[in-house]
């Protein structure tokens, strides 16, 4: 095969690939419905410093309003605009479930890889320790992690700690966040991944490859990797949504972004201040957090199911 | 199966010791002494010196980690800082009745109901119930317990006024509905499935054919025969969500204002009130090791091919 037929088959394999995704999306109109709420959401972040209100301009004359013409969603105890609170929000909360995913599924991919493939003692211990970290709550763990990170770079930091205490107060609390989730969101990856590695490293091409006189590293990058890729992008399904949970969470229970910076769990923390006499408060983040979690996980679902019914059957009657 | 139990409690040491490191050093290297809470009013050093000699602050941080592990152990979790009349114990025994009732509520509610749900759905096959439980199980899944929560006492509390929107005065009042049902959402939506799945495995396997050829009654057939060899999956999905009724705890007493062991583990965060946080976290992974254990051995009870492979 020439270098021209690869790159036509490739293409074809793209179309057609693009092709069956259309389908699917149409027969599923949840589905459609979640990518289009999904996007909305982006595109709602992304134009976030558009919008007419600014997010963190105070009104004291007009606090606690209610829904009007001048401000959608009302305002809030401050008088800032719960719109744009809200816009801003989501572009907190799609941040941390972006970046905090790439560091945890990074982790996860690495230690998943490193534990299947030494094997033996080395499998042991690191699997060991994975159990202990899943047999804790991973929100009791995020929490008191993300209080060490706070406080750590929250003060006045020395040394080595003190550009990333500068990054942390630039980020209004999200570096601590991000840090939080990344280090402690990669437990089922790397369990994922090992199970992947385990049943691929005995497959007879990777013998052919050794045999064949190739490295460690050449099969891991060539061979194994490229076939967990599956298993990542479920990895994921699991850990973008879970990241967005989180975070609110821990802004809710004030250990997560810092105010003034709005996220979407302090917003419900402060309204569940004053729910009873202005509940619309209460009402708006709760409503974007809950509608992006079940967006996700409609799509989540379809991706699993696309990818790989076996797994998306086994762990859905688990979680 | 004694061995086996000998085993697993054996088992679990590490997995609460490096629980207990984790967390003491994490507890630990967290910046900023549990004194200087007050703010713009910083305490004199001498005093500072003396409390931190009271509460052992002053010793090397081994010895700390040694001497607050080995009283553990021996069923003391230290003092609080932060409240310092009470002890931890005292914390725990007046704070952790209230969230287990909570959390118990809850799951029996949730399991129940998840059974008696997902019998109906594999017995009826019927389109709209099927389409209901997929609803449930995708909002227990999606739905955060402080969406559920919030969204509840808004339209139940606030709306409607038929609970009242703050407090708690005890599992059988008004003031339980919501926090109960916040917490079993979850579980309930996972036990339903799980259990509507495991249902319908069985329906077709020979033994319940030959139940049915005896003529033996379809209740009978339904609640020994299929129910008894369903429910273990089940079983295991309920243990598993535990955890998340525990977690859920934290965001739900806040919201409704219930004063258990979940507001009191937020509030000690707050105040770096080191033996509360390193107590608590104790308590909880024992409590999961604990509940692990059981749901392991509830196995045996279940099902007796189990003890023969474990025997093996």
């Amino acid at each position: 095969m020439t270098a021209l037929d690869v790159a036509t088959s490739d293409r074809i394999g793209v179309v057609h690939g693009l092709k069956r995704l259309w389908a699917f999306v149409r027969r599923n109109p949840a589905l459609a419905v979640s990518l289009a709420f999904l996007l909305a959401v982006f595109l709602f972040a992304l134009l976030s410093p558009f919008l007419p209100h600014d997010a963190y301009r105070q009104n004291v004359l007009a606090r606690n309003a209610g829904p009007s013409l001048k401000n959608w969603l009302g305002t809030d105890e401050l008088g800032r605009d719960v719109l744009a609170r809200l816009a801003v929000g989501a572009r907190v909360s799609l941040t941390v479930a972006v970046a905090s995913t790439v560091i945890a599924v990074a982790i996860g991919v690495l230690v998943g890889t490193i534990a299947a493939y030494a094997g033996g003692f080395i499998d042991n211990v690191i699997m060991r320790f994975v159990d202990s970290m899943y047999a804790f709550p991973d929100t009791l763990f995020a929490i008191l992690f993300a209080a060490l990170v706070k406080g750590q770079l929250g003060g006045e930091a020395s040394g080595l700690l003190a550009p990333l205490a500068e990054a942390y107060r630039l980020s209004g609390g999200l570096l601590g966040v991000l840090l939080t989730l990344g280090l402690t969101g990669w437990v089922t990856t790397s369990r994922l991944v090992r199970a992947q590695v385990l049943s691929l490293k005995h497959a007879e091409y990777v013998l052919a490859c050794r045999l064949a006189g190739a490295s460690d590293s050449f099969i891991i990058r060539k061979h194994l990797l490229p076939n967990t890729m599956p298993v990542i992008l479920i990895a994921v399904t699991f850990v973008v949504p879970n990241a967005i949970l989180l975070e609110a969470g821990l802004s809710f229970l004030g250990v997560g972004v810092d105010p003034p910076t709005p996220s979407w769990g302090t917003m419900i923390a402060t309204g569940a201040q004053s729910l009873q006499s202005y509940p619309h408060l209460l009402v708006a983040p709760t409503l974007a957090i809950g509608l992006t979690l079940l967006a996700l996980n409609v799509v989540g679902d379809a991706l699993r199911d696309l990818l790989d019914p076996a797994v998306s059957a086994s762990r859905g009657a688990a979680t | 199966m004694l061995s086996y139990l000998f085993k697993r409690i054996l088992s679990a040491i590490p997995t609460l010791l490096i629980a207990y490191t984790l967390v003491f050093f994490i507890a630990h290297a967290t910046p900023g002494s549990p004194w200087d809470s007050g703010g713009n009013r910083p305490m004199e050093p001498s005093v500072k010196a003396v409390l931190d000699a009271k509460y052992n602050l002053d010793k090397p941080l081994h010895v700390q980690y040694a001497s607050y592990l080995w009283n553990a152990l021996h069923g003391d979790l230290g003092p609080s800082y932060r409240d310092r009349s009470q002890s931890v114990n005292d914390i725990v025994a007046r704070f952790l009745p209230v969230s287990l009732k909570l959390g118990a509520a809850a799951m029996l509610f949730a399991i129940l109901l998840g059974l008696a749900l997902g019998a109906l759905a594999a017995l009826t096959r019927h389109p709209a119930v099927d389409g209901l439980i997929r609803m449930l199980s995708t909002l227990g899944i999606s739905m955060p317990t402080y969406v559920v929560t919030s969204i509840l006492i808004v339209s139940l509390g606030v709306g409607l006024g038929l609970v009242p929107t703050f407090g708690w005065k005890g599992l059988f009042t008004t003031s339980s509905i919501v926090p109960v049902f916040s917490l079993a959402l979850a579980p309930l939506a996972a036990v339903t499935r799980c259990f509507r799945t495991s249902m319908l495995e069985v329906m077709n396997l020979d033994f319940v054919r030959t139940a049915r050829a005896k003529g033996l009654k379809p209740l009978s057939i339904i609640i020994h025969h299929m129910g008894r060899n369903a429910l273990i999956p089940a079983v295991t999905v309920a243990g598993s969500y535990m955890t998340y009724v525990l977690v859920g705890s934290f965001f739900v007493e806040s919201i409704a204002g219930i004063p258990g062991f979940g507001r009191y583990f937020v509030l000690a965060i707050a105040a770096r009130d080191y033996p509360v946080i390193i107590g608590t976290t104790l308590i909880y992974a024992v409590f999961v090791v604990v509940i692990n254990l059981v749901v392991d051995l509830l196995y045996f009870v279940l099902d007796p091919r189990t003890r023969l492979e474990r025997a093996s």
